[in-house]
């Protein structure tokens, strides 16, 4: 038992057993394990259908396995309190799947909300996110509603979200759909950034996506588990 | 406190951002309101009018013509003394003759030996004894009296008149009741439906770990 609790601190993620059914009683995961050690990425790969958005759910806790642990931060987020939850979530970053921007609100009231939730002042709020919209090349976005930016920027937008409020894990549900060559070299740069400036990313995707980021181990998701 | 800017701004946001639908809201409440008021104002206006016909509401009690004139003085003192009586005025019989001439405009009795009009004492009520259920122990009371021959007070009007009022009265809590649940329908319902439009955004703030109420408190605000 002392084993199990030393792990689930060392690790970022940890999930043991996980076991979840959709929606049509059809079997999603069957004793998933699956665990991520701090400062380390992983990318998941796997058919339409096999689970990755639902464990981007199961991960940011708003899908609840039928059994089995889903620990992050060390914090076992089907066993604790919303505010404890929340405290979680707040280190958790996310991209595409159902993280998306908030479509008529600005880059900037985007990019605000996480600061908002830390307490940060507006001054220092003002000074991080120019910082970040300055690394992503979106400051001459900064005004303009993320519903009126290209998926591309949208996708730069969550990065900068996670970026500003410097969140240790991001999710990552299939980043390059539908983004053009050279958008894909982009958004693949700063993931790759990100990756060696020590965030966890979890990158979910589709076949082969070329995706590649450094010293991240690489999964497949099929029949349930994870190989 | 930047929390809470941030709340009061949003709300504020909110309804700016979207000026037709908090105009809607805010007339459909205006005219609940308004039909809440019209309601309470016309109870009120019926109020005063029972009020004020209550109180030119008084009894008239007829002497027997048996009852010696040395002792109608006892008499009036004991109808002074009984609850809910403010005043009691004594009407002799040429008093009652005096009237009957006023109001008449001749003198219907020129020719009689006798003056057959009977001697009586007109009582008036204190403000909060003129109900027909007072009036009607004070009527028992009355008559127990010895030398008081019949008592008159408008009865049947008086309880007409309280019925009367306590529809009104009924009607009114009724109308209140009805009004104050489509009230709060209304807010619900505007909260509710300003909390759909936005789900991705609600959405997309529980995700980022905003706690329920952090996230509701806008909405409660605006609504």
């Amino acid at each position: 038992m002392d084993k199990v609790k030393l792990k689930v601190i060392e690790n970022i993620v940890e999930l043991i057993d996980v076991n979840l059914s959709g929606a049509a009683g059809k079997r999603i995961f069957e004793g998933l394990n699956f665990s991520l050690p701090r400062g380390k990425s992983a990318i998941i790969q796997g058919q339409t259908g096999a689970g990755k958005t639902s464990l981007t759910e199961v991960l940011i806790g708003i899908k609840r396995p039928d059994s089995g642990m889903v620990a992050v931060f060390g914090t076992d987020i089907y066993r604790s309190r919303e505010s404890r939850l929340n405290r979680v979530r707040r280190n958790i970053g996310g991209v595409g799947g159902i993280f998306q921007p908030i479509a008529y609100q600005t880059v900037i009231e985007n990019l605000s909300y996480p600061l908002i939730l830390r307490g940060d002042r507006s001054s220092k709020r003002k000074t991080k996110i120019m910082e970040v919209l300055g690394q992503l090349n979106l400051l001459h976005k900064k005004d303009e509603q993320a519903f009126n930016i290209s998926r591309g920027e949208q996708i730069l937008l969550l990065l900068g979200r996670a970026i500003v409020a410097d969140q240790p894990l991001i999710l990552i549900d299939e980043p390059l759909a539908g983004l053009d060559p050279e958008m894909s070299d982009i958004v693949l740069e700063k993931l790759n950034r990100l990756s060696v400036a020590g965030h966890s990313l979890i990158v979910m995707t589709a076949g082969q996506t070329g995706i590649q980021l450094t010293d991240a181990a690489e999964y497949k998701m099929s029949d349930g588990g994870m190989q | 406190m930047i929390k809470i800017f941030y709340l009061i701004g949003k709300s504020a946001t909110n309804i700016v951002a979207r000026p037709l639908s908090a105009i809607t809201s805010f007339l459909s409440l205006l005219l609940l309101l308004l039909m809440f008021d019209m309601v309470w104002i016309s109870s009120l206006s019926a109020e005063r009018y029972y009020e004020r016909i209550a109180a030119d509401i008084d009894m008239e009690i007829f002497l027997d013509d048996t009852l010696a004139d040395s002792t109608v003085s006892g008499v009036l003192g004991t109808i002074v003394e009984m609850d809910g009586v403010a005043d009691a005025r004594y009407i002799s019989k040429e008093k009652a003759r005096d009237k009957l001439y006023s109001l008449m405009g001749a003198d219907l009795l020129d020719g009689l030996e006798d003056n057959p009009l009977p001697r009586s004492v007109i009582i008036t009520f204190e403000n909060d004894y003129r109900s027909s259920a007072n009036l009607a122990t004070l009527k028992e009371n009355l008559n127990r009296i010895d030398g008081v021959s019949e008592i008159y007070y408008p009865e049947e009007w008086l309880e007409k008149i309280e019925m009367t009022r306590g529809l009104i009265f009924k009607i009114v809590v009724f109308l209140g009741i009805v009004i104050s649940l489509a009230v709060v329908l209304n807010l619900l319902h505007s909260i509710r439906l300003s909390a759909r439009s936005r789900g991705q955004e609600i959405l997309q703030h529980r995700l980022l770990g905003a706690g329920k109420f952090f996230i509701s408190i806008p909405y409660i605000l605006e609504g």
